[in-house]
Formats: C-alpha cells, sequence, structure tokens
C-alpha cells in the first residue's frame, strides 16, 4: 500500500519493492476491521476475492466462514443485494463476508487487523472458528488490541511511537514488566469495566 | 422544467423578458433584408429615382445597433435566470436531502445522488440559459422573415415554407428515439459514476482483492457501457439532423426553379425573385441549427424529471421545535420497522425513564442499531409510536431532536477541517475551556499535540490524517462537547487501544451522570449497572430486566454471558486447537 522510505522489507529474502503489487498481493489475504461491500450480489461479493471461482466454491467458502447461514436466510438469498443501496448488514455479518473471501482466495500469508473486534458472543464463537479454520498451515500476522486474542501467538511484537519496544511470548513480556505487561493490567481492569459504575468498582 | 419552477416557485419574468429581448433582436434581424428591399426596388425601377444611400445606410446601422442591445439584454437576462434556477434547485435539493428519512437516501445508489445533484442540475441550468433561448430565436428568426415577406409575394412565402413539414416529421421522428437514447446514455453516466466513487472508497479492498488495474472489470465494464451509449446517441444525432436540415434546404433548390420559371414567364418580378434568391439563403440557417437543440433537450428532458423525482419524494414530518425538557419517559409502543423486504423490528415496546441508563445487547443484526436509528428519526418508524415525555417523535422537527441527542456511532463522520471546527460542530458555541475539557476527557489531548499544527491541523476527508482510535476519539470528545440530555453509545469504546479504553469509559461515566443514556454493547460487562437491559433478538424483546434478574432468569442473556467468558479465554490457534477452544 505504501512503501518504505528506508530500510527494507522482504519476504523469503526478496526486497517487497522488487516484486510488483500484483504478485504481492497473489499471496496475501486481508481481513480488516471494517470490509467494503461492492454494490452487487451476497455471490459477487465473495466471488470478487477470485472472480474465476464457481457458485459451488464460493457457498463452500461461505459455509466455512460461518457466512453461509445468513445470507441464505437474507430476502434473495445469495442474490440479494448488499452495499451502497442494498440491504445493510451488520458488522459482524460483514466481517465474515471478508474471512470467506479470504477462504476463497486461499493466499499462503493472512493478515488479520483487529478482525476479532466486538461482536456478539454467538457470532464471536462463529467467527473464531471461522478463523481458526482458515489459519491452519498460513503465516499469520494480527493486529490486535485485545490481547487475550493473541496470547498464544509464536512471536508478540510491541509497537510505542512507531518502533518496536518490546518483542518475544506472552509469558516472558508479562514477566517482563514493561510496556505490554502494563497493557495487560489496564485490559484485566477495562474487561471489568460497567457504565454507571460506582467508582470504587473500577480499580 | 415546469414541475421544478412552479415546485420552487421560482418566477419566470426574468425568462419572458428576454425572451421578448430575442424576439426583438430576431425582427431586427430580419429587418436589413427590407431595407435591401427597398435598395433593390430603387435600383431595378425603370424610372430609376433619386437614391439615397445615407438613408440607407443609417436604417441599416441602426437596425445593427438595435439588435446588438437586443442581444445583451436578452442574453443578460436568461443567464441572469438560468443560473438563479440553479442555484435555487441545488439548494432546495440540499435542504430536501436533509429532510428525507436515511432510508429513502441509502436506497438510492449514492453515485445516482452525486449526478442528480451535479449533472442533472448543470443540463437544466444549460437547458435554460443556452437551449430554450436559442430554440426561441431559431423559430422566431425565420418567423419574422415570413411575416415581412407576406405582404411582398404570399405564394412565395408558400414556397419558402413548404420544405417544413417533410423536415419536422424527421426530427418528430428523431425525437423519440433520442428520448429513449437519450435516457439510456444520462442511466449509463449515473452508473459510471457510482462505479467511480465505489472504486475511490473501496480502493483498499480492490488492491488486496488484486482486482485493481484492467483486472478491474466493475469500472471498465461500466466505463465501456458509457462509452458505446454516448457513441450511439451521439452519431444518431448528426444523421438525423443533417437529414432534417437538408430536406429544410431543398427549400432554396424549389425558389430557384419555381421562382426563375415565374420570372421568365414574367409573373414574378425580378427584385422579388432577387430578394427570395437572397432569403432564401438566410433564412434556413436558424431553421437547420434548431435540429441539434431539440434532439438535446429531449435528453436534458431526463435530468430535470430526475431532479423533480427527487424533489418529490416524501421529506419527514414533524414542526415541533420545543423539546420536552422534563420528558420522564421515552416510550417505544408497537414499534415495527423494515428495510426493505428485511424485516427488522418487529411490534416492540419498551418505556425508559429520564436519567436512566438502557442497554441494548442481542445478536448482531438483531435490531440494536436501528432502535436508536428510530429514536432520532434517522429513519421513521412505519407502525407503532416513539414518544418523548408523550410528544411523538413524528411531530418533532427531527432537527430539534438531533439537538438533544450526543451520539457516539460505531463509524464517526469527520469533516475535513480542523480538529478545532470538527469540535465545534457539536456545540458552535462552546468556549476554548469547555473544548479543552471535552479533549481531555475524552483523552485526544496527547494526539492532537503531536499534529504538526495542533488543533489547527486540517485532518483530512473524514479524518484520513487520524487512526481510527483517534477518530473514535475526536467523536466522543464531540459527544462531550454536545453534552445533550440524551447520550446514545452504540459500540463507543470498541476500536479503542487498552489504555484509551479505560480512560474513555471513565469520562463516560462522568457524562452520562443524569442522562437518558442508550448503550449499545456486545461486551457485557459494560452493561452490568443499567437501569435495564432489553436483550433484542430478531427484531423483538426477547427477556427485560436488570443484569442479576436476566442472569437468575438462565435464558439467552445468561446463555450470552457464559458464552462471552468462554471466549475471553480464547486465543487466536490453529484449526486444531480449535474445536477444544471453542468448546
Amino acid at each position: 500500500m505504501q512503501d518504505v522510505w528506508s530500510g527494507s522489507i522482504s519476504l523469503g529474502g526478496d526486497d517487497l519493492r522488487d516484486l510488483n503489487q500484483e504478485q504481492l498481493f497473489e499471496h496475501i489475504a486481508f481481513v480488516f476491521q471494517d470490509t467494503f461491500l461492492l454494490s452487487d450480489s451476497a455471490m459477487a461479493n465473495i466471488r470478487a476475492a477470485r472472480p474465476d471461482a464457481s457458485d459451488a466454491e464460493v457457498i463452500h467458502a461461505a459455509t466455512m466462514a460461518k457466512a453461509h447461514e445468513f445470507i441464505a436466510s437474507l430476502p434473495q438469498g445469495y442474490a440479494t443485494p448488499l452495499g451502497d443501496g442494498g440491504v445493510p448488514l451488520s458488522g459482524g455479518e460483514r466481517q465474515r463476508i471478508a474471512i470467506a473471501r479470504a477462504f476463497l482466495k486461499d493466499a499462503p500469508i493472512v493478515i488479520l487487523d483487529e478482525a476479532t473486534a466486538y461482536t456478539d458472543p454467538e457470532n464471536e464463537v462463529a467467527i473464531q472458528q471461522a478463523l481458526s479454520t482458515l489459519l491452519a498451515r498460513k503465516t499469520v500476522i494480527v493486529i490486535a488490541h485485545r490481547l487475550s486474542t493473541i496470547t498464544e501467538a509464536d512471536k508478540i511484537i510491541v509497537f510505542d511511537n512507531g518502533s518496536v519496544a518490546e518483542t518475544g511470548k506472552h509469558d516472558s513480556l508479562v514477566a517482563n514488566g514493561g510496556l505490554y505487561s502494563r497493557l495487560w493490567a489496564a485490559q484485566q481492569a477495562s474487561d471489568q469495566w460497567g457504565f454507571n459504575m460506582p467508582e470504587e468498582q473500577h480499580a | 422544467m415546469h414541475n421544478i419552477t412552479a415546485r420552487l416557485n421560482i418566477s419566470n419574468a426574468k425568462f419572458i423578458r428576454s425572451t421578448l429581448y430575442a424576439v426583438g433582436e430576431a425582427f431586427l434581424n430580419g429587418a436589413p433584408l427590407g431595407v435591401i428591399y427597398a435598395v433593390l426596388i430603387t435600383l431595378l425601377s425603370p424610372s430609376a429615382p433619386s437614391f439615397n444611400v445615407t438613408i440607407a445606410i443609417i436604417m441599416l446601422l441602426a437596425c445593427f445597433t438595435v439588435q446588438a442591445f437586443c442581444s445583451i439584454r436578452s442574453h443578460k437576462l436568461v443567464c441572469e435566470y438560468a443560473f438563479e434556477l440553479g442555484s435555487r434547485i441545488r439548494i432546495a435539493l440540499g435542504e430536501h436531502l436533509r429532510k428525507l428519512p436515511l432510508g429513502t437516501i441509502f436506497s438510492r445508489d449514492s453515485g445516482h445522488n452525486v449526478e442528480t445533484l451535479l449533472l442533472d442540475v448543470t443540463n437544466v441550468e444549460l437547458t435554460a440559459s443556452h437551449i430554450y433561448n436559442k430554440i426561441l430565436s431559431c423559430i422566431a428568426v425565420p418567423a419574422m422573415i415570413a411575416v415581412i415577406l407576406l405582404f411582398i409575394n404570399p405564394f412565395m412565402v408558400l414556397l419558402l415554407l413548404s420544405t417544413l413539414p417533410p423536415a419536422l416529421i424527421f426530427l418528430y421522428l428523431s425525437h423519440k428515439k433520442m428520448d429513449i437514447l437519450g435516457g439510456r446514455m444520462l442511466t449509463a453516466r449515473k452508473d459510471s459514476t457510482a462505479r467511480i466513487i465505489e472504486y475511490i472508497h473501496g480502493i483498499q479492498t480492490f488492491k488486496t482483492l488484486n482486482i485493481t488495474g484492467r483486472a478491474f472489470s466493475r469500472l471498465t465494464n461500466t466505463l465501456q457501457h458509457l462509452t458505446s451509449n454516448s457513441i450511439r446517441f451521439e452519431s444518431f444525432i448528426w444523421p438525423v439532423t443533417e437529414l432534417y436540415a437538408f430536406t429544410a434546404s431543398l427549400g432554396i433548390v424549389c425558389i430557384l426553379y419555381v421562382g426563375g420559371t415565374h420570372f421568365i414567364e414574367g409573373s414574378l418580378p425580378l427584385f422579388q425573385f432577387l430578394l427570395f434568391m437572397l432569403v432564401a439563403l438566410r433564412f434556413y440557417i436558424p431553421i437547420n441549427s434548431v435540429g441539434p437543440y431539440i434532439s438535446t433537450l429531449s435528453y436534458l428532458k431526463h435530468s430535470a424529471d430526475n431532479i423533480d423525482a427527487l424533489l418529490s419524494s416524501t421529506e419527514q414530518t414533524g414542526s415541533i421545535t420545543s423539546f420536552p425538557q422534563d420528558f420522564e419517559s421515552i416510550a417505544f409502543r408497537n414499534v415495527s420497522f423494515a428495510h426493505g423486504s428485511k424485516q427488522i423490528l418487529r411490534d416492540l415496546s419498551f418505556t425508559a425513564g429520564q436519567g436512566t441508563v438502557t442497554a441494548l445487547v442481542g445478536p448482531s443484526g438483531a435490531g440494536k442499531t436501528t432502535i436508536a436509528n428510530l429514536l432520532i428519526r434517522f429513519w421513521d418508524r412505519q407502525s407503532g409510536t416513539i414518544t418523548i415525555g408523550g410528544t411523538d417523535t413524528q411531530t418533532l422537527s427531527p432537527d430539534t431532536i438531533l439537538q438533544n441527542v450526543s451520539l457516539v456511532m460505531q463509524d464517526a463522520y469527520l469533516f475535513n477541517d480542523t480538529v478545532l471546527e470538527n469540535l465545534k460542530m457539536a456545540r458552535e458555541t462552546a468556549t476554548e475551556s469547555e473544548i479543552m475539557q471535552a479533549v481531555e476527557a475524552a483523552r485526544c489531548k496527547d494526539f492532537i499535540d503531536r499534529l504538526p499544527r495542533g488543533i489547527h491541523t486540517c485532518i483530512g476527508e473524514n479524518g484520513a490524517l487520524l487512526s481510527g482510535g483517534e477518530r473514535k476519539r475526536l467523536s466522543i470528545a464531540r459527544a462531550i462537547l454536545r453534552d445533550a440530555p440524551i447520550l446514545i453509545l452504540d459500540e463507543a469504546t470498541a476500536a479503542l487501544d487498552t489504555e484509551n479504553e479505560r480512560l474513555v469509559q471513565q469520562a463516560f461515566s462522568a457524562v452520562g451522570k443524569g442522562k437518558t443514556v442508550f448503550i449499545i454493547a456486545h461486551r457485557l460487562s459494560t452493561v452490568r449497572n443499567a437501569d435495564q437491559i432489553l436483550f433484542i433478538e430478531q427484531g423483538q424483546i426477547a427477556e427485560q430486566g436488570t443484569f442479576s434478574e436476566l442472569l437468575k432468569l438462565n435464558g439467552r442473556f445468561a446463555h450470552f454471558w457464559n458464552l462471552q467468558h468462554a471466549i475471553s479465554q480464547w486465543k487466536l490457534r490453529r484449526s486444531n486447537d480449535c474445536e477444544a477452544s471453542a468448546a
């Protein structure tokens, strides 16, 4: 999306700037916080990830992404118009369309940017199961605010003001007593927060 | 177009005056022919009386001067009329869009709205400023010439007009076809605008899906469609209008042949024959040029129809501008709402007391956000009533309701202006210290200080310079600054990082005191202290009560609560572990 000004980013030893963008994106699937929908049918929206995919492949990807059920219940099923001027979807539903796209694309690298942002618990289970299936045998980069989702990561990189503050596994980072451990403690506290709660319960 | 001027109550006086000047101009356009006729008579008469050149020159100069004056006046008036019309239409469309329920706006492709506001209005302006005027003078000039010549030789005038009926048949037939082709071209234009807007908005997604550039057939197909429709439209205009012009111009041949024969037979004087030859060359120029104008008019008419259709969509009702200050309660009674064929809310009723906190929880897509949208009249309910202190919200002006609500939505829209102006939008009269307080409470101070020009930094379209969390915090600062009696938080702290989330939560607890609060939240711990929790499922209230009551009920809410606890233990893992973690 943007090129580095100094330093380099390499993939298997090749500088990213030497790859053309289309080759690069062929190997990466993204699931962002916000999913952009085309003003087109649900079928076309998922198929955008691989234009030559058959209807059966699209439906299979939707099923894997736990999106099949809600799409089937839309007024015209897979032919229902979505996006601008179409039937509005909730955030959790849009997210599953993005995951269905990632399934259809089946790229070796997956980047998740806040992909497990809040939705209702049933949806969240569905999304998490879908993601777990998607991630099998992939190289995964997760961008997360909810630290509980990344405690099992092979490597956690903590950024502060644009530079790397710490790296390591969850347990060692918590034990270090640095930025990560402070974030972890704050999150445990904010998970307990309730609107209108008497002050003493905040602590 | 008449519909629009009537709807907007626009006076046609300037247009009529301009038309009168145009007719005067046309008359004077024909007048020199009279002078030349007089000169011809004098020169050709056998008695050869004295010929006064000076009078002829003065008359010609007078004709030209008055004609120029009429032309200038006519154009000035018609331009004033047209651009006033354009600006009145744009303002009316803006006002009207603001008063439409969001449902009406969202059900139209945004590209179509943009094209109506830009292209259609420009087309109507063009019609009023250049087309009508041209058509009128193109008809008036030959009409004047014909009337003058009628006094000289009616038979020759008939001859001059004889080719017009067949020519007009071509014009009439082309008009019908142009209507269809023009409509198609306009639709193709709107579709391509819609696709271009979609392309710009979704560029990030399109890049990652690798469907930018030539591979992006959605855009290229609509553009190709526009190209072929435009070519068909334009390539149809010219042959047909040329055919029309050709047929009309055959009149010159008629004059030459019939006039010549009569002249030789001696039944037509030489000076009349010469005069009609001269006139014929001039007569058909405006008649021929009216063809393309009339064809273009058939296409521009679609633009006027589009504007009229948008202006005639039903506005939201409600004129009461005094908001009930002590409203005691907000009540939904048997409220239903559907989006197209998708039923969202079904026969939903509840009451929220003034100064209490009502939480809306439940599955994604159950209708929680719709309840908030109906309360603030972003949409209008289709049946049932929503009252604030006994006053039906349908009778309250939508602006008044919004003035009394602080809103933090899932997506916040920021304007391409400075941080300060974006904040002031919440309350124009806010003092500097009030703004700083809100900025601190919403945890915006740190990032604002880091911006190159602090609070006076322009943040780009929809806050492009800021991160998602920063945009969110700025929208929270707006809500804090607004300080309205009703506070609606729709997933207000999602997307914040942990440190800021906690601080913003505390800020909310502070602003929320004494306010009537509606919280939409997926994290159920957030709503633990709400006065009432509504569990919304499939557009209905499945369960209602306090946190402990709902847990005791051991129904859907309790299920969600337990599930959420299990999930908080969830970690991103490979699929082989997935069964275990989800269980």
